[in-house]
């Protein structure tokens, strides 16, 4: 009988020794995995903001290529879906470490009743005041999934502004270009323009109907977006 | 007793394996959060700068019929 309780405390020793050690194992592996993700997600932004004072043609080749892969990743999921499902993983995430938190306080606490140690009990309020410094982390990582999705609904609906600015200014400078033509083939047909003035008319006409060309081109791609 | 000794042993080195899964599924779960945040933050810059560029454009072309 004794051997059988023997047995069983040994057993609830390792049991709870193993869990703690191994919380604190992952512990210390999640902080260490979104340290390294947020310092590499700061390090290709920068670069990214970098490329893009240098040369903007490249980024945009680039910002082309990643809006395609994210347009494949939504299409299997539903757009809307896909965000929520994000900040819904997000949340999880938190709150489960935030168990976890509550977990090992709980244990700590029961610790320090069984052996009355002083050193122990100072130790569990050591932990509290770590779990509780961690706290205001796991509440920022649920925030910045938060954030990150409202300021992409920001920034989606000021594109969808500016492309429903730009149409119309398509529109609007068809229709001009077309008038400034008929009235530069009038003036041409009464002789009343030098060969300087015409040309000159020309170029700008030309020059206002490449540079309507090269916006209604972004506005398509942005429109595939 | 030895019997017992390995029963328990046994025992803690299931839990400590239970406890190790739990773990990894937990890192996995964040570790995957986050890269969707940031897949999320690039799809944001990427709407940016073509937002801007679009802007950019319209002023242009806003100058140039003036000009006409």
């Amino acid at each position: 009988m004794k051997t059988i309780k023997l047995s069983l405390l040994l057993a609830g020793c390792f049991l709870f020794l193993g869990n703690t050690a191994f919380a604190q194992f992952s512990k210390d592996d999640l902080k260490k995995e979104v340290g390294k993700l947020e310092k590499e997600a700061k390090k290709a932004i920068d670069k990214e903001v970098k490329k893009a004072e240098e040369d903007p043609d490249a980024l945009k080749a680039k910002g082309e290529e990643l809006l395609n892969q994210v347009q494949e990743k939504r299409a299997d999921k539903k757009a809307t879906k896909a965000t929520e499902t994000e900040v819904k993983s997000e949340v999880k995430a938190a709150k489960m470490s935030n168990e976890d938190d509550a977990l090992e306080a709980e244990e700590s606490d029961m610790e320090s009743d069984d052996t009355m140690n002083a050193e122990e009990g100072e130790n569990s309020e050591l932990e509290e005041d770590a779990a509780a410094e961690e706290a205001p982390e796991k509440l920022s990582a649920k925030d910045r999934a938060m954030q990150a999705l409202k300021k992409n609904e920001d920034k989606t609906k000021e594109l969808t502004k500016s492309i429903d600015t730009g149409d119309s200014k398509v529109a609007k400078g068809r229709t001009k270009i077309a008038e400034a033509n008929a009235k530069l083939e009038a003036d041409k047909a009464a002789g009343n323009l030098s060969e300087e003035d015409e040309k000159m008319r020309q170029g700008k006409i030309d020059a206002a109907e490449a540079a309507i060309n090269a916006l209604e081109e972004k506005l398509k791609s942005a429109k595939g977006m | 007793m030895h019997k017992s000794i390995l029963t328990a042993t046994l025992l803690s080195l299931f839990a400590i394996g239970c406890g190790n899964a739990e773990a990894e599924k937990a890192a996995n779960e964040k570790a995957t959060a986050e890269q969707e945040v940031m897949a999320l933050d690039s799809a944001t810059a990427v709407i940016e700068n073509v937002n801007e560029e679009i802007k950019a454009s319209t002023e242009e072309v806003d100058a140039l019929l003036n000009d006409l």
